[in-house]
């Protein structure tokens, strides 16, 4: 498999660093994207893109948004994997992760291609959720600040009795199916301009995620992986 | 990230500055907690138990290139909450944003 280089396009810098203000949760129709240029917000992660069973993202569609968004000073710099709709058979979790690795193939072939097109667009990251159960809370108790409600998880109170899969899943199972699926995601060839046409940026139910030893543990074994 | 560790305070600017070493962050999702492990709330940034400057600053730090994004929004049943709260977290996070710049613009 080709290395894939930590940081392709040359973005890190200590002396003169270009973190920034953006967003995830709003959308480019002008309204929110008003709303965004009217707060300073700069860059935008889009969760919800069109997708086509052939040809995943159209490349056109991503531009012209980008274009758009560009046109309110916003940089749609990110798109969301729709993991939820890859099933053919149209379930909301993926095949590979049912554990069914020659659908999981088909799935995967749609991804590169969402991948190439995001490229095609000029649109550098991708992000994925790959966890495929809920991020579970439990009930916000007392009220936050000014009567709001804050997400809230508390163990000793969680639901760890009703079963989310017909079958019950180990740690390693789900590990093997997750690593299939970045296994094929990075069998993607390299490109010339950028030394990668994306930046993969996982998000949820990582090592670190579960990390039930703390820093020391499963965080160190993530960073190496 | 944060709900993931024992001591969020203690811990999470070491995962930051141990990932931004080796360029390993890609996304920030920057919202503060009460708690930690396996008990936690989602809080507003300036309310919870970690430091946020500090958090900022490590990013700065490290050279981190990419988005710092408000996360879950604390919701409400007043009207027009969800703006509210983005505005309020992206009126927060550009703040923090300027400040770590001016206070390295000015060492």
């Amino acid at each position: 498999m080709t290395e894939r280089p930590a940081d392709p396009l040359s973005l890190w810098n200590t002396q003169s660093p270009r973190l920034h203000l953006g967003t995830q949760r709003f959308t480019t129709s002008d309204e929110d994207l008003e709303f965004l240029a009217r707060h300073g917000v700069t860059s935008m992660a889009v969760n919800r893109m069109p997708v086509h069973r052939d040809i995943g993202w159209d490349a056109q569609l991503l531009g012209s948004q980008r274009e758009k968004a560009a046109g309110y000073g916003v940089d749609l710099e990110m798109v969301a994997l729709p993991i939820a709709s890859l099933n053919e058979a149209g379930g909301s979790i993926p095949a590979y992760m049912l554990g069914d690795f020659s659908a999981g193939e088909r799935e995967i072939d749609v991804v590169q291609k969402m991948v190439r097109a995001a490229g095609d667009a000029g649109i550098t990251s991708i992000k994925y959720y790959l966890c495929e159960m809920e991020n579970q809370r439990t009930e916000s108790h007392p009220p936050g600040r000014g009567n709001t409600r804050y997400s809230t998880f508390d163990l000793s109170k969680a639901d760890a009795e009703t079963p989310r899969f017909d079958q019950p899943l180990t740690a390693e199972q789900n590990w093997e199916r997750v690593t299939f699926f970045l296994d094929g995601l990075f069998r993607l060839p390299p490109r010339p301009r950028c030394g990668w046409p994306v930046t993969p940026v996982i998000h949820g139910c990582h090592r670190a995620s579960r990390a039930s030893t703390g820093f020391s543990g499963d965080l160190m074994d993530f960073s190496s992986s | 990230m944060a709900e993931s560790v024992r001591n969020p305070a203690q811990e999470v600017p070491q995962i930051l500055r141990y990932f931004g070493e080796r360029k390993k962050i890609h996304l920030i999702h920057f919202r503060n907690i009460f708690g930690g492990q396996c008990d936690f709330q989602e809080v507003w940034p300036d309310e919870g138990v970690m430091d946020m400057y500090v958090l900022m600053k490590t990013l700065r730090d490290v050279g981190y290139p990419h988005m710092v994004v408000p996360d879950h929004a604390p919701a409400s049943a007043a009207p027009g909450s969800r703006e509210q709260s983005f505005a309020f977290q992206f009126g927060y996070i550009r703040a923090m944003l300027q400040a770590v710049e001016s206070v390295a613009g000015g060492s």
